[in-house]
């Protein structure tokens, strides 16, 4: 008698558990349109990023990723060294233009639906545009998270063997995170730490992928994920902050990287044009100085430099999404800032 | 027919057995706690204690690097033992992990800076303490030579280093020192990689990123703190240890995929483009650069012909250590690369004779 109602109960329970699950299961799916919105997409070694010994990560190499990001469809294609750029010629004939373009996040292309639409890809299809007797290849050689440290280490053990004509930096946002440490190293190990080659890829990689079906499993999975941060590279591999009284100290180290992918560029026989930083409230005095800053270095070492912070807009959503990541607008803007000034110093035609 | 069985009868033999074991236990417990304390009063007195640490991978000697697949500990100081030759090594490490003198932070007018680059023969393998590298004994001699100039010769060699490790740490941590001179000596570490059938130029095929979570630490660096005050528990860890090859950093780092693909002139171009990189560094920082071909114990070092057309060719400064050095030697060289203390000496002799033949410190 005791043990039949037991029985009772415990089915009970599991019909409950069952309708409640089914409950969820038809609410998520009438409710969240967006099937990809919480797909967990990004952990830091589930086909994105790879360890690597000379940086404190890369991109894979030759990986195919649809990602979703704030309900946007993104494709990225990286190439056998883990750019979102096009494969990496082995040789190069007398048309053949190579620009190479360095940078962050901004660079890369956050939330670009696919590579031709980010800033270098876009700059490419204008230089094309314009001189068409040249074999003009843009490579992407931004990275989420990038600084001069990390762009400087491409630059020298890969960007250099491609014999490039045009190395053009953009950088800012993540050097000047990387400034004000107590801590400061000039090799940047106060601030970034390697990518461990193995990482927890967190829940939803977790659980067997017919579970994934379910789509309440999926959207709860994910964004238990988001909400522990499992999908945020900078918190596998940057160190906690170590504030220093001096919110710029460091920053003789990044315009020292600049100086030596200056000398490594022309060394190699390539222009180099460097950049301003737009950031959407460029008024604010810390970006404001960084970028006066930057200006006064060029100026005075007499190098190549676009004002992207003067000539795009602050302050206009249609041209940045946050603080810094552009719109399609915003992309098309840094590559015509880019584009008129080559074509105004007359780069191609002088080679 | 027997006596009957008593408690008394069986107390004397039970109780004979036991005092005899105890005892034996006693005297071989007192033996082992007595040959312990001989033997550490006898190790207390004879050997110096650094001599049995175990600079071990995961215990004192390297650490991970963001931007380098290992890197020196900084600040340690690392004892070790060089089978080859028998040889206890002291090495005292800079706030960078480098086997030198600290960085100066400032640099006076009559300051000379040298940084030297290169792999295990450029550190010091064998080397009893960092003044006995050939980077320090070129500063002597340098030092000697021009004594109205403060000449410090910063070492840059790392163990398995090559032409990219070193363009990395110049330009990351190297043009912070201001240098007036940059020398480069490389060959051994990069012929693995450069001929290569997997090569890539960034030489991610190679290296791999050292993980101290996943590298065992070995037995010494375990020991309770207080054990490890004991020198015969260091001289039996240590031993241990050596065994195992716990300080073998190539065994977490080094990577060998695949076969070997390549003629002596592709795989010598693709360093050649390094030391260019490390050429257009050091300039662009006001730095000279003087390059060297590598000598190896028995001259067959692939690369050394592409070596000297490259340098002539680019109108580089160098010096020929693989003709200025006797090949076949076992006074100069104790394996393929490494060197004796009369192999360095000579080495930075080498060195020295070309600055002041061109007139380097004169120059500035």
């Amino acid at each position: 008698m005791r043990h039949s109602r037991l029985s009772a109960r415990f089915a009970l329970v599991i019909f409950g558990f069952i309708l409640a699950f089914v409950v969820t299961e038809v609410a998520v799916r009438l409710l969240i349109f967006d099937s990809g919105y919480y797909t967990s997409y990004e952990p830091a070694d589930a086909g994105r990023w790879t360890a690597h010994p000379f940086l404190p990560f890369a991109g894979q190499p030759s990986a195919d990723l649809t990602l979703f990001t704030a309900g946007k469809v993104e494709h990225i294609r990286t190439n056998a060294y883990g750019f979102r750029a096009h494969e990496f010629p082995t040789t190069k004939g007398p048309q053949d233009y190579f620009v190479l373009c360095f940078g962050g996040s901004t660079t890369y292309g956050y939330r670009t639906a696919s590579n031709a639409e980010t800033w270098p890809e876009r700059l490419e299809q204008m230089l094309a545009a314009r001189y068409p007797e040249r074999n003009v290849r843009v490579f992407n050689m931004g990275m989420d998270l990038g600084t001069t440290a990390t762009s400087l280490v491409n630059l020298m053990t890969v960007g250099v063997h491609l014999h490039p004509d045009l190395v053009i930096v953009y950088h800012g946002f993540n050097d000047l995170s990387s400034l004000g440490y107590r801590n400061h190293r000039t090799d940047y190990s106060h601030y970034y730490a390697d990518l461990p080659s193995e990482v927890w890829r967190g829940l939803q990689a977790s659980v067997p992928q017919w579970m994934l079906a379910s789509r309440a499993v999926h959207d709860l999975t994910g964004a238990l994920d988001m909400w522990m941060g499992v999908n945020d590279l900078s918190r596998t591999v940057m160190r906690p902050r170590d504030d220093d009284p001096d919110r710029m100290k460091g920053i003789e180290t990044v315009l020292r990287n600049l100086r030596t992918m200056h000398d490594v560029a022309r060394g190699a026989g390539a222009e180099i044009v460097f950049s301003t930083f737009q950031f959407t409230s460029g008024d604010e005095p810390l970006y404001a100085t960084f970028n006066q800053t930057l200006r006064d270095f060029f100026e005075k070492n007499g190098y190549r430099w676009v004002d992207q912070a003067r000539l795009i807009p602050d302050y206009d959503s249609s041209v940045n999404v946050d603080e810094c990541h552009f719109t399609q607008k915003g992309r098309d803007l840094m590559a015509a800032g880019f584009y008129n000034y080559i074509a105004a110093q007359n780069l191609l035609s002088e080679r | 027919m027997s006596a009957p069985i008593t408690r008394g009868n069986l107390q004397p033999t039970k109780a004979h057995g036991s005092l005899l074991s105890r005892g034996r236990i006693l005297v071989a417990g007192f033996g082992v706690v007595l040959g312990l304390v001989v033997a550490e009063i006898g190790l207390r007195f004879a050997v110096n204690p650094s001599d049995l640490r175990v600079g071990g991978v995961g215990g004192a000697r390297w650490v991970a690097h963001p931007f380098l697949p290992f890197a020196g500990r900084p600040g340690a100081e690392i004892a070790l033992h060089v089978k080859q030759v028998d040889a206890r090594v002291l090495a005292k490490n800079n706030a960078y992990g480098f086997r030198a003198h600290e960085f100066p932070e400032e640099k006076h007018p009559e300051d000379f800076f040298i940084i030297c680059l290169g792999g295990s023969t450029t550190w010091g393998a064998a080397a009893a303490s960092n003044a006995e590298t050939w980077p320090e004994i070129l500063e002597r001699l340098l030092q000697q030579r021009y004594p109205h100039r403060n000449v410090k010769a910063f070492n840059f060699g790392t163990d398995f280093a090559n032409s990219v490790y070193s363009i990395v740490t110049l330009s990351l941590v190297g043009v912070y020192v201001r240098p007036d001179l940059v020398i480069v000596y490389h060959g051994w570490n990069d012929i693995a990689p450069a001929k290569a059938s997997s090569y890539r130029t960034d030489y991610s095929h190679h290296f791999a990123d050292f993980d101290p979570a996943a590298t065992p630490r070995g037995l010494q660096v375990n020991l309770p703190g207080g054990i490890r005050t004991l020198y015969t528990a260091l001289l039996v860890t240590f031993v241990i240890d050596d065994w195992m090859g716990v300080n073998d950093i190539a065994t977490y780092v080094i990577e060998d995929r695949g076969g070997r693909s390549w003629s002596p002139d592709t795989a010598a171009a693709r360093v050649l483009e390094n030391l260019r990189t490390i050429h257009s560094i050091a300039r662009g920082h006001g730095a000279q650069v003087i390059f060297s071909t590598f000598q190896f114990f028995d001259g067959a070092f692939p690369f050394n012909d592409q070596y000297r057309d490259f340098f002539e060719g680019n109108g580089f400064l160098y010096v020929d250590q693989d003709r200025l050095i006797a090949d076949g030697d076992p006074a100069l060289q104790f394996d393929i690369g490494h060197f004796t203390k009369k192999g360095r000496e000579a080495m930075a002799q080498n060195f020295f004779d070309y600055i002041v033949a061109q007139n380097l410190l004169g120059e500035r």
